[in-house]
């Protein structure tokens, strides 16, 4: 046994050893190949590259996107995905994505795809942020994108939504519609991110109607359906006659448990209504497929600038409110009309992060 | 009726010859059995990828590329080889003591949490110093998780596979707990432990790629444990109590010492494979620090027959497979759902040869190989 399991070791070490040696020189020869074409890119991002070694009148770029769940979430993933497939018929992209990466994994994925030489690297997470920021050091060549806000070198850009607005118009329905006056929002987690979107949503209500009050429970993962269904039903048990779902792919528990309660419901990230078209009263959606497109655009067009980052809301409509159901009055509508004027003028002011509206009083 | 009774006769020494031949070539046969077994588990996934319109034969293409095609690849393979190593090596050595541990995964996450308190907040010191320290905390922190279990079981005689199952759900939300509160950086928004100092962190041993210190380290860990189970008479006693625990005693082992000794090592391996891992490459702990290192190293261990040379090998060998499965959606498009099920389909086949090879030696030698 110990005689065989040496010799296989040895067998083993000299097949490694063997498959190293022609993969070696691979890496230095797939940048090289990649070299000619990418540094006009990189050099003049506001010409069209001329390709001088390639024969084909148009670059073909390739473009990998990195998702946190997988491409079928209904929600923040999927619209990546679907935009990824739209742009390479558009743009003629060689495309690759890798989904379900794992915090502790996406390094190792960002890595890999900058070393095969893929010209733009979106990672579509904002928990991936400080490893892009890390690995785009590492790769001064290639461009990353980033669903976030931190963009800390020059090949890399965050682009986000406020992540506050499209509450905002929520809340402008939440609050008229409520007849208990309690509305209740089920989110991921406390973090700032969470506090703006509650915070934005219940000032929006508090401002068409005083008597109004909030409910905030999070479930603390993204893919948990049941227990965000049990925060919602207990929510709705405790009076709430609004439920609204951002947790990922809980939001459709929750709309689950409006359904079994027979209570209204507003979705999230994508029109929600098809769920429950009765008791579904709108979704805010953000168009976060648009990331993608704005950061290859910027990529083929060389209009973008790196290293920064950019932040879209309801003024870019990138984040609007899906089409009502029948229970939405009219009064309603001009309401949320009115509020949407009011960002396109700028004069709402972004709402505190650091602690609930309510309790700063 | 004569034929069919004349059938069986001539083959009573041909399977006298089998048996001889078997016992003679057990290690061969058993490692025949698990090649077998992560092929059938290839073929099953070969008919679902088929079934999902996926070229099978690309795919898998894929799943040898992965590691070989370049050289960050081949970094990448070696650095994942690391914690999967410390945590097979953990389940190795608890078995050969006579105790399953299945533990690993919290213990190997209680050791970064050592890790990153000593590699994070204390400063001033010099790397030699500060790496050596915080993996010593990381093999405290591993060994006193794996003793919370182990002594449950020597005082209450509880059933130490559900406590160490038990102690891992515990140790995941504890340190969900502390990466949303104590030990997350006042200016990260985001839930993360604080990074280790750049004095605690292991040094990359193969430029552009993750491959870091813990590797070579990991490599003599193995030459360790094999001395210690192998050479010295604690490791003699830790196996022989693994082997019968009522001869052990009989022959006069300090049963209750050497079970320590075997809590210890196990945990404290673990532990220090999860120390490597924080100081190695992620440098913080996140939601899903480890990737399942601690469930993986059960397959692996009972692929590598529980012996630290079969274990290097299974642990490269799962090492590949988990970072072709990447390239594989990356470069085949494989669903993240199927290669899961394809990883599941290779730990469970290669844990039922191990069955099947204990059963066979059994059968063949009357004992345990």
């Amino acid at each position: 046994m110990k005689k065989l399991s040496f010799v296989l070791l040895v067998a083993l070490l000299v097949g490694i050893l063997a498959a190293c040696a022609p993969a070696t020189p691979a890496p230095t020869e797939a940048p090289k190949v990649e070299e000619p074409t990418q540094a006009p890119a990189a050099a003049e991002p506001t010409k069209a590259p001329e390709p001088t070694a390639v024969p084909t009148e148009a670059k073909q770029y390739r473009v990998a996107l990195i998702l946190n769940t997988t491409i079928k979430d209904g929600g923040y993933a999927q619209a990546a995905y679907e935009k990824l497939m739209e742009l390479k018929e558009k743009y003629n992209l060689e495309v690759s994505y890798q989904e379900s990466v794992g915090d502790a994994n996406v390094k190792d994925v960002l890595r890999n795809y900058a070393a095969e030489g893929y010209d733009l690297v979106y990672a579509h997470e904002l928990y991936f942020q400080d490893a892009v920021n890390e690995v785009a050091a590492e790769f001064p060549d290639v461009k990353f994108g980033i669903s976030g806000n931190k963009a800390e070198q020059p090949n890399v850009v965050a682009i986000d939504t406020t992540n506050w607005q499209g509450q905002y118009l929520a809340g402008i329905v939440a609050g008229m519609m409520t007849k208990t006056n309690k509305v209740a929002m089920i989110t991921v987690s406390q973090s700032p991110v969470a506090l703006r979107m509650v915070n934005g949503m219940y000032s929006a209500a508090k401002s068409v109607n005083p008597d109004v009050e909030f409910v905030h429970l999070f479930t603390g993962s993204f893919d948990d359906v049941v227990k965000a269904k049990e925060m919602a039903t207990t929510a709705i048990k405790g009076g709430a006659d609004i439920v609204y779902g951002n947790c990922g792919m809980g939001t459709t528990g929750v709309i689950e448990a409006a359904k079994e309660n027979n209570t209204m419901a507003i979705g999230s990230v994508v029109d929600r209504n098809p769920l429950a078209p009765d008791l579904v009263l709108t979704s805010n959606m953000n168009d976060n497929g648009k990331y993608l497109e704005i950061a290859v655009e910027g990529l083929i067009n060389g209009d973008l600038e790196w290293g920064k980052a950019y932040v879209f809301g309801v003024k870019e409509g990138l984040e609007k409110l899906a089409p009502y159901n029948k229970l939405v009055t009219q009064e309603v509508k001009d309401a949320v009309e009115k509020a949407i004027q009011d960002f396109k003028d700028g004069k709402i002011e972004p709402p505190a992060n650091d602690a609930y509206l309510w309790e700063k009083k | 009726m004569s034929e069919i009774t004349a059938t069986p006769k001539p083959s009573a020494p041909f399977k006298e010859q089998l048996i001889q031949f078997a016992r003679k070539n057990m290690g061969l046969i058993s490692v025949l059995i698990s090649i077998l077994a992560i092929l059938f588990a290839l073929l099953i996934g070969a008919i679902l990828m088929a079934l999902a319109d996926i070229n099978p034969w690309e795919a898998y293409s894929y799943l040898i590329k992965g590691s070989f095609r370049n050289r960050y690849g081949f970094g990448e393979t070696l650095t994942r080889f690391v914690p999967l190593l410390f945590s097979s090596l953990s389940f190795a050595v608890a078995h050969k003591s006579g105790f399953f541990n299945v533990g690993a995964e919290g213990q190997l996450l209680m050791g970064a949490v050592g890790a990153v308190l000593v590699g994070a907040y204390i400063q001033g010191l010099p790397p030699v110093v500060h790496v050596t320290l915080a993996i010593l905390a990381g093999i405290l922190f591993g060994a006193v998780w794996a003793g919370i279990a182990g002594l449950l079981k020597l005082i209450f005689g509880s059933n130490e596979l559900i406590n160490t199952m038990m102690m891992n759900y515990i140790a995941i939300l504890f340190v969900e707990f502390l990466i949303h509160g104590p030990l997350k950086p006042a200016d990260s928004y985001l839930y993360v432990s604080a990074a280790v100092l750049p004095s605690a962190r292991l040094p990359i041993i193969l430029s552009k790629t993750p491959l870091h210190l813990g590797f070579i380290i990991s490599l003599l860990v193995v030459a360790g444990v094999f001395y210690l189970m192998y050479r010295t008479p604690i490791g003699y006693q830790m196996r022989t109590v693994g082997a019968n625990i009522r001869a052990a005693s009989y022959a006069g082992i300090n049963i209750v010492g050497v079970t320590i000794a075997a809590l210890v090592t196990t945990g404290g391996l673990a532990g220090m494979g999860g120390a490597i891992e924080l100081m190695g490459t992620q440098f913080k702990i996140v939601n899903g620090f480890s990737s399942g290192f601690g469930y993986d190293g059960i397959g692996v261990a009972v692929m590598g027959r529980y012996h630290p040379v079969g274990i290097v090998l299974s642990t490269l060998l799962f090492a590949i497979i988990r970072v072709g499965t990447g390239a594989m959606q990356r470069g085949a498009g494989v669903p993240f759902p199927l290669l899961n099920v394809l990883q599941g389909l290779i730990i469970i086949f290669v844990i039922a040869s191990g069955y099947l090879t204990n059963k066979l030696t059994e059968t063949v030698i009357g004992g345990r190989a």
